[in-house]
């Protein structure tokens, strides 16, 4: 109980500061809305249909980038983390690429594929799935070697002991790989919206919004893409906790 | 009747400092010859890193031996239950604690639903106190132990090997374990290898004891345990106990001089 009226306090406080900043005039207040008046927006534009066209918008698009990615980069993961010589050979290019700033690769998508819906979900599928591919590939790779050996002493056969064993021990990597793909998903669809440019989406509203100087608006959109990357989270959390609830636990 | 007979083993592991520059080290098993009767239960003590665990994983096919060989008097199939000195690590903490025990029994050949069945006759039979239901890591440690136990008898294997199974255990955990195995082995009266470093574990459980030195591994006694069976912790104040455990030391005594 006490747990949760510190947090509490701690969102208090930062809005208190917010007030704080603005009634002394420390930030210009054009610049800065009061909370309220965020707040009130917020509900302003959720009673607005064109906000649920542009949620919808950003949401489809992170989810079909990600559903991409999973499907490619599961199955890729467990193959480069299972044969050893494939992986070596692999691996180095495939941790290259992920050191690239994935919004660094924007001009590129431009120039090869445009500035369509199509461009944006291949951008968020790409770089997803070079994490989603390292964390499987990871989990395949640090497989417990106990349970391994284990098996064999059964005489376990190699097709079975990759379905029975290494893919569960594989699980609980390809999760943390699969949530911090979700997060970032959601940062490149915003990004790419508003670089690109698009006609519909939660980044290209923030955009328009700075861009009409509507303070006000632009705050409360990007408020809603807090709640959004928080849903998310939250989501992913519980299927996590349903799927792989051995993790953490002592075994 | 012999069950199963080392020949002439010889292994020697290679420890790996580069990849081209290979070390040879002494070997751990030099000409070693040993031999093991049906039903019976033949303890190995000897000192830690003597090489008891690599006479284990040598039967259990892990691996292979660089010379000799391993002569086995049963089935083709090595069907053998190994329970590992880190037996909790070979849990698998995705399953329940049924599914942990239909898991050998699904990798040899079972469907999934006469591997229930069968485990559901085992629990009724050894009257199993394991919430079946359950994953393995909301159980306490011995349960856990349990576990591990029935998972590689269920198994119905032709040999048990068990390597220091019980070393982690407080005494009274210990105790009640070694209770509990001899209670098993009794119905069963499966081929087991038992490796331990306690004196006194290794006295009450073994029909038979091999003293091994260390590297590469002797054997420098034998001693035969006609302790009455069924055992339980009383026969270790018995007179014939502290004989047999005088005649271990001794052993041991005289291979360190």
């Amino acid at each position: 109980m006490k747990k949760i009226y510190i947090q509490i306090s701690i969102f208090i406080i930062i809005i208190v500061i917010f007030y704080f900043l603005n009634f002394f005039n420390i930030v210009n207040s054009i610049f800065l809305p009061y909370p309220h008046t965020v707040v009130m927006t917020l509900f302003k534009i959720l009673f607005e249909s064109n906000t649920y066209n542009d949620v919808f918008s950003t949401l489809l698009r992170t989810i079909l980038g990600f559903s991409l990615a999973s499907l490619v980069g599961i199955p890729v993961g467990l193959i480069i983390g299972y044969f050893k010589k494939i992986g070596d050979a692999f691996i180095p290019i495939i941790d290259f690429l992920r050191s690239i700033p994935s919004t660094a690769l924007i001009p590129l998508f431009i120039i090869f594929i445009g500035i369509t819906n199509f461009s944006k979900i291949v951008l968020v599928a790409f770089s997803t799935f070079l994490i989603i591919t390292t964390y499987t590939f990871l989990g395949v790779r640090n497989t417990d070697q106990n349970r391994v050996l284990f098996a064999k002493t059964l005489g376990i056969s190699k097709i079975q002991l990759f379905i029975k064993i290494i893919f569960f021990e594989s699980l609980p990597s390809i999760f943390i790989g699969l949530r911090t793909s979700i997060s970032l998903a959601l940062v490149l669809v915003i990004v790419a919206e508003m670089i690109m440019g698009s006609n519909n989406g939660l980044g290209t509203r923030i955009y328009l919004a700075r861009y009409g100087t509507d303070y006000p608006k632009m705050y409360s959109l990007i408020v809603l893409c807090g709640f959004i990357g928080y849903l998310f989270n939250f989501i992913f959390k519980i299927i996590n906790d349903k799927i792989v609830h051995w993790v953490g636990k002592n075994s | 009747m012999t069950n199963i007979e080392f020949v002439n083993i010889k292994k020697t592991y290679l420890h790996n400092m580069n990849v081209n520059d290979k070390k040879i080290v002494e070997p751990t098993l030099k000409n070693f010859n040993l031999k093991i009767n049906n039903q019976e239960f033949l303890c190995l003590f000897g000192p830690n890193g003597c090489g008891k665990t690599t006479i284990l994983n040598l039967l259990a096919g892990l691996i292979e031996p660089d010379e000799g060989s391993i002569l086995l008097n049963f089935n083709q199939s090595r069907k053998i239950s190994y329970i590992f000195q880190n037996y909790n690590d070979t849990i698998l903490p995705w399953r329940t604690n049924l599914d942990n025990l239909t898991f050998p029994l699904e990798i040899s050949g079972f469907s999934k639903k006469e591997a229930k069945k069968k485990v559901i006759e085992f629990v009724n039979n050894f009257d199993i106190d394991i919430n079946l239901g359950k994953y393995p890591y909301q159980m306490s440690g011995g349960q856990k132990q349990l576990l591990v136990i029935y998972r590689a008898m269920i198994y119905e294997p032709e040999v048990f090997l068990l390597d220091e199974p019980f070393s982690a255990l407080d005494y009274d955990m210990r105790t009640s374990m070694e209770m509990e195995l001899l209670k098993i082995w009794r119905k069963n009266k499966i081929t087991t290898l038992f490796v331990s470093h306690e004196i006194d574990e290794t006295i009450l459980l073994s029909d038979r004891i091999i003293i091994l030195s260390s590297n590469p591994a002797n054997i420098v006694g034998e001693i035969k345990v006609d302790l009455p069976r069924p055992r339980n912790l009383n026969v270790i104040d018995s007179v014939e106990f502290n004989e047999i455990r005088k005649q271990v030391i001794n052993i041991y005594k005289e291979t360190k001089l």
